[in-house]
């Protein structure tokens, strides 16, 4: 199993926690530095004595260009298209929020991310009590 | 000595090896062709796979949350992911195949078989598709760096 795999798998894990409701997220309002960089909100979670922290985050990357002619164009002008792009990151918190360590950007970090917002959003609840009509 | 005796003693000889020359050629050429096309396969349909692949795993982790209610959703949306991954066997080549294939057989025995009891299968399914997601994301780059340099 390759590093990046292993990192899959503990993604994955988490998500199947999160959704058997072993591992319960918290919204958190973003720190100032957060905010800066286009965080709406962060979910917090207790996993054992390590506090996790999950949120999405704009950043700036170079536009895989597709199409012969758009990549004739920047070719030309030598100049790299930027897109802004919404990541999504995962990182053990200490108890001031301040992120001791963050984990590597994988393939399954947004469906955790969906699955927090899921849980913290109570849908399930909400869905009942709409077909129960209450 | 003069060269007219010569040529008409060797001429045939000279037109084989000049033959075999040219089908050693065609076949280096075929090659090249083959190597080409499946390039370009890969930079034109790759990237739309790999997007197609991201969201029947964004939609696979969702029906789990409410499994097994949503058993024949998720039968349903394996469905177009093997084929999705069939087609991605064809264009791809290299080591990449094996675990494609795995995967490819895993999810059509899934979808063939009955509702399982658990969703351990299912999520298996989606660990492994995210792993393949990212094989594929780095083949893509291994080939965008090939390109540019």
């Amino acid at each position: 199993m390759s590093d990046k795999e292993k990192w899959i798998r503990v993604v994955s894990n988490l998500n199947k926690l999160t959704q058997d409701r072993s591992l319960v997220w918290a919204s958190e309002p973003p720190t100032e530095g957060l905010r800066e960089r286009g965080v709406e909100n962060t979910y917090t979670a207790r996993y054992g004595s390590w506090i996790l922290r999950l949120y999405s985050y704009n950043v700036e990357v170079e536009a895989t260009t597709s199409g012969l002619v758009t990549a004739l164009v920047y070719a030309a002008s030598s100049r790299t298209k930027l897109i802004t792009v919404r990541r999504t990151r995962l990182e053990i918190v200490d108890t001031f929020q301040s992120p001791l360590w963050g984990f590597p950007e994988v393939s399954g970090l947004e469906d955790l991310l969906r699955s927090a917002q899921y849980q913290v959003a109570d849908v399930d609840g909400f869905v009942a009590a709409v077909l129960r009509g209450t | 000595m003069s060269v007219l005796p010569w040529l008409q003693v060797h001429l045939s000889d000279i037109a084989g090896v000049c033959s075999i020359a040219s089908l050693a050629l065609t076949f280096i050429v075929y090659l090249s062709l083959r190597r080409l096309l499946s390039q370009f396969l890969f930079s034109a349909r790759v990237p739309e796979h790999i997007s197609q692949l991201n969201e029947h795993a964004r939609r696979l982790s969702e029906l789990l949350h409410s499994f097994p209610e949503t058993w024949e959703d998720i039968r349903e949306r394996l469905a177009t992911c093997e084929a999705v991954l069939a087609s991605l066997k064809r264009k791809l080549r290299g080591e990449i195949r094996k675990p494609l294939a795995n995967l490819l057989s895993t999810v059509s025995e899934l979808r063939r078989s009955s509702k399982p009891r658990t969703e351990d299968p299912v999520r298996k399914v989606h660990c492994d598709l995210l792993c393949l997601l990212e094989r594929l994301k780095n083949l893509q780059e291994d080939e965008r760096l090939t390109r540019s340099s």
